[in-house]
């Protein structure tokens, strides 16, 4: 895929663009609302932006990938924020994160363990995922897990190195 | 600056994450252009994400991809072809002559000072950017250097039989100190963390030890944090520091002594 011809505004380079990153963005996205129609919409949103916006896409800083990534996550916060499903950080919270923790749990259930997740040991991947789908920031994490911030860090870090192996070949 | 430290302190990740504050991004950002293998790192955890991310995509919903691109398209057509500006051309005839040169003067004038105050404008900006990564990087470098010798420092304690005094300095150096590191059976000495004041540049520091009353010559030092290497003594009962001339004295001048420490145990 060619940053160039993205940037240029080639439609047929940002299809491309699109079927290959849709459904992980989808699922990261789904994930972060919990509900399949405001996520849809939040796609909808995050690649019109991601077109209008991929000019000041910077590739010496992060890939094409990672860009997105934070795009779609933004904007899936934003819709939680908008919709008022997760407020500030304070006392009854905690409820909010649990069930949409277990609501992680239940879905990869559901959907059977993915290839690269097998890897992982449970308690990595329920950290990975709490941060990287569920879009929680590693202190969330921690409060809602009832983990160490620096337990929550080194089971990224663990995990990561894993999928990092995992890939390797 | 351990590169390893940093990259194993998880900013990597968090930063891939997008769970950072702008300030840690704008220092990764950094560092990941100083440091090639920090780079090297941060794309590794990009690629892992990313094959994780695939990994675990799910279908979408057709109509989103419609959507997305009928809009795309109607944005496509609405984007207004700007047709080509006709500027008329209309030569101004000024008959005045002496007016008409005034004001070209007017105009180059105009340009030069518009020319000379955005070269200013980037100048300036270039150079506050030049000298905040020059600052960054000469931080970058006063904090490795301080790890090595902390680094260096703790390899010297855990050596056996090294054993450190703390010399503090007298009145002549009120408040201030200098470690003396003695191993009492290779007869190694170092001293490390100089406290003391700065010398005039015509003199240095000589470390001396005092063994049944007589100093024995153990060279001179610098005032630095970093451990310095003197020369080995054996026996040594108390060690003592005087202001000498610059490369040091072949006895000691006792009225500029500036502290002493004697060795117990």
């Amino acid at each position: 895929m060619l940053i160039a011809d993205l940037k240029a505004k080639n439609k047929t380079a940002f299809e491309n663009l699109y079927d290959k990153y849709s459904g992980a963005m989808f699922n990261i996205i789904v994930r972060i609302v919990n509900s399949n129609e405001v996520a849809e919409d939040v796609l909808q949103d995050s690649f019109l932006k991601i077109w209008k916006n991929i000019d000041s896409y910077d590739e010496t800083k992060a890939t094409i990938f990672t860009w997105m990534l934070n795009i779609c996550r933004n904007t899936a916060l934003d819709a939680l924020r908008k919709a008022n499903v997760r407020p500030s950080i304070k006392t009854d919270t905690e409820n909010v994160y649990v069930e949409s923790l277990q609501t992680v749990q239940m879905n990869t259930d559901i959907i059977g363990l993915k290839s690269s997740l097998k890897h992982l040991t449970p308690e990595q991947n329920l950290v990975i995922q709490a941060i990287y789908f569920n879009g929680l920031t590693h202190e969330e994490a921690s409060k809602a897990l009832d983990i160490p911030l620096g337990t929550i860090k080194t089971r990224i870090r663990m995990g990561l190195a894993t999928l990092k192996n995992v890939f390797k070949n | 600056m351990n590169i390893n430290d940093y990259i194993s302190s998880g900013i990597l990740e968090q930063y891939v994450l997008g769970d950072i504050s702008s300030q840690e991004k704008k220092e990764v950002e950094c560092m990941s252009h100083i440091y090639p293998e920090i780079k090297e790192e941060l794309n590794k955890v990009q690629i892992a994400l990313e094959r994780f991310a695939l990994d675990n995509a799910i279908e979408v919903p057709s109509h989103i991809k419609k959507n997305i691109f009928e809009k795309i398209e109607k944005e496509i057509a609405q984007e207004p072809i700007t047709p080509a500006k006709v500027v008329e051309f209309n030569p101004v005839i000024n008959n005045n002559v002496i007016a008409s040169t005034s004001n070209k003067r007017y105009l180059v004038a105009a340009s030069v000072s518009l020319i000379i105050g955005a070269s200013a404008v980037y100048f300036i900006l270039k150079s506050n950017f030049n000298e905040k990564e020059l600052a960054l990087n000469s931080k970058v470098q006063a904090i490795s250097k301080e790890k090595e010798n902390i680094q260096n420092q703790l390899a010297l304690l855990s050596v056996e039989n090294n054993k450190p005094f703390v010399l503090q300095g007298n009145a002549k150096a009120p408040g201030k100190t200098m470690i003396v590191l003695w191993n009492n059976k290779t007869g190694n000495v170092y001293v490390n963390n100089v406290e003391l004041p700065k010398t005039p540049s015509d003199k240095q520091y000589q470390l001396w030890a005092l063994k049944d009353g007589k100093p024995i010559d153990l060279g001179v030092f610098n005032t630095e944090t970093s451990i310095q290497n003197m020369k080995s003594v054996a026996g040594a009962q108390a060690f003592a520091v005087t202001l000498e001339v610059k490369g040091g004295s072949p006895t000691p001048h006792l009225d500029e002594l500036y502290g002493l420490v004697k060795v117990s145990g």
